[in-house]
């Protein structure tokens, strides 16, 4: 009841239209007002650190402010998500010593103060989703969170569609075994 | 678990709901970007890095030095050397004689 609900109101929002060719005409501030959420919580769930998740996402923007790309109308959310997942990947790879050494850090999870208390295998999914290897993790991140099929995401990440879908497919068998395991 | 996925943005809505860019993310990344300053962590790292480097550079140096035995400098006096031999005091005597009665 609650998911189908909230799949509702999120319909309500509009989706800008992909139209080919076209240049994007949108703003920095209606690009930031769109997307710098999911940015966040995507960088989010990729490092489990919210300072450096906002510093992924403030990177994302600057670099965007900077070179201003000419981003394909309706497009724009998918550059901004590329780029944000290769700087995850890159901090992720300069603190793997640090994380073997002081272990992963913890995920935090910041429900709005009429949130707390509700279903707790939703948060249970959410952790193991951030527990997952990062090869892993962005695949369901862009797929399940992100809504984009499985060419969009090997053409983000610039890898084979079999790829993608074999990662789907081991990710979910992975948080399977571990729901089934807590 | 498919199913269960499919609902991770209405999951991730509930349990991220408090995780938003605001108005001040947005005033960082205005700043940054006005600045030039893409990296504000790495540059404050890079500075720290140039700082200890530097540090090291001149405790090398000091210690270089400091290690040199002293006693070695060599003292060259000021003016053109002698060819000759220095002329003694009874010798200027005896040619002055010479001039004054040849």
């Amino acid at each position: 009841m609650f998911c189908s609900l909230l799949t509702i109101e999120r319909s309500i929002v509009p989706e800008p239209s992909v139209s080919s060719g076209e240049v994007s005409s949108l703003t920095f501030d209606e690009l930031y007002s769109l997307y710098a959420t999911d940015v966040l919580r995507v960088s989010y769930y990729y490092l489990g650190d919210r300072q450096r998740a906002e510093d992924v996402t403030q990177d994302v923007f600057v670099r965007y402010l900077q070179n201003r790309p000419a981003l394909l109308s309706g497009r724009e959310k998918s550059w901004l998500l590329k780029v944000a997942l290769n700087r995850c990947r890159d901090l992720w790879r300069s603190s793997w010593l640090k994380k073997v050494v002081l272990g992963h850090p913890a995920f935090e999870l910041f429900p709005a103060d009429d949130e707390i208390g509700k279903a707790a295998d939703s948060i249970a999914l959410a952790e193991s989703v951030n527990r997952l290897p990062p090869e892993f993790k962005e695949v369901v991140l862009l797929h399940y969170y992100q809504g984009y099929g499985v060419s969009e995401i090997a053409e983000m990440l610039e890898i084979a569609e079999g790829t993608v879908s074999s990662r789907l497919s081991r990710a979910r068998g992975r948080l399977s075994k571990e729901l089934k395991g807590e | 678990m498919n199913d269960r996925l499919r609902c991770l943005p209405e999951i991730t809505d509930h349990v991220l709901s408090g995780l938003k860019a605001d108005e001040s993310l947005k005033h960082q990344i205005l700043l940054s970007a006005a600045s030039g300053r893409e990296k504000r962590k790495t540059s404050y790292r890079t500075v720290i890095a140039l700082c200890c480097l530097s540090a090291v550079l001149v405790l090398l140096c000091v210690f270089a030095l400091g290690s040199k035995p002293a006693g070695d400098i060599q003292v060259i006096p000021a003016g053109s050397r002698r060819s000759s031999p220095p002329v003694r005091l009874e010798e200027m005597i005896d040619e002055a004689a010479e001039l004054t009665n040849p």
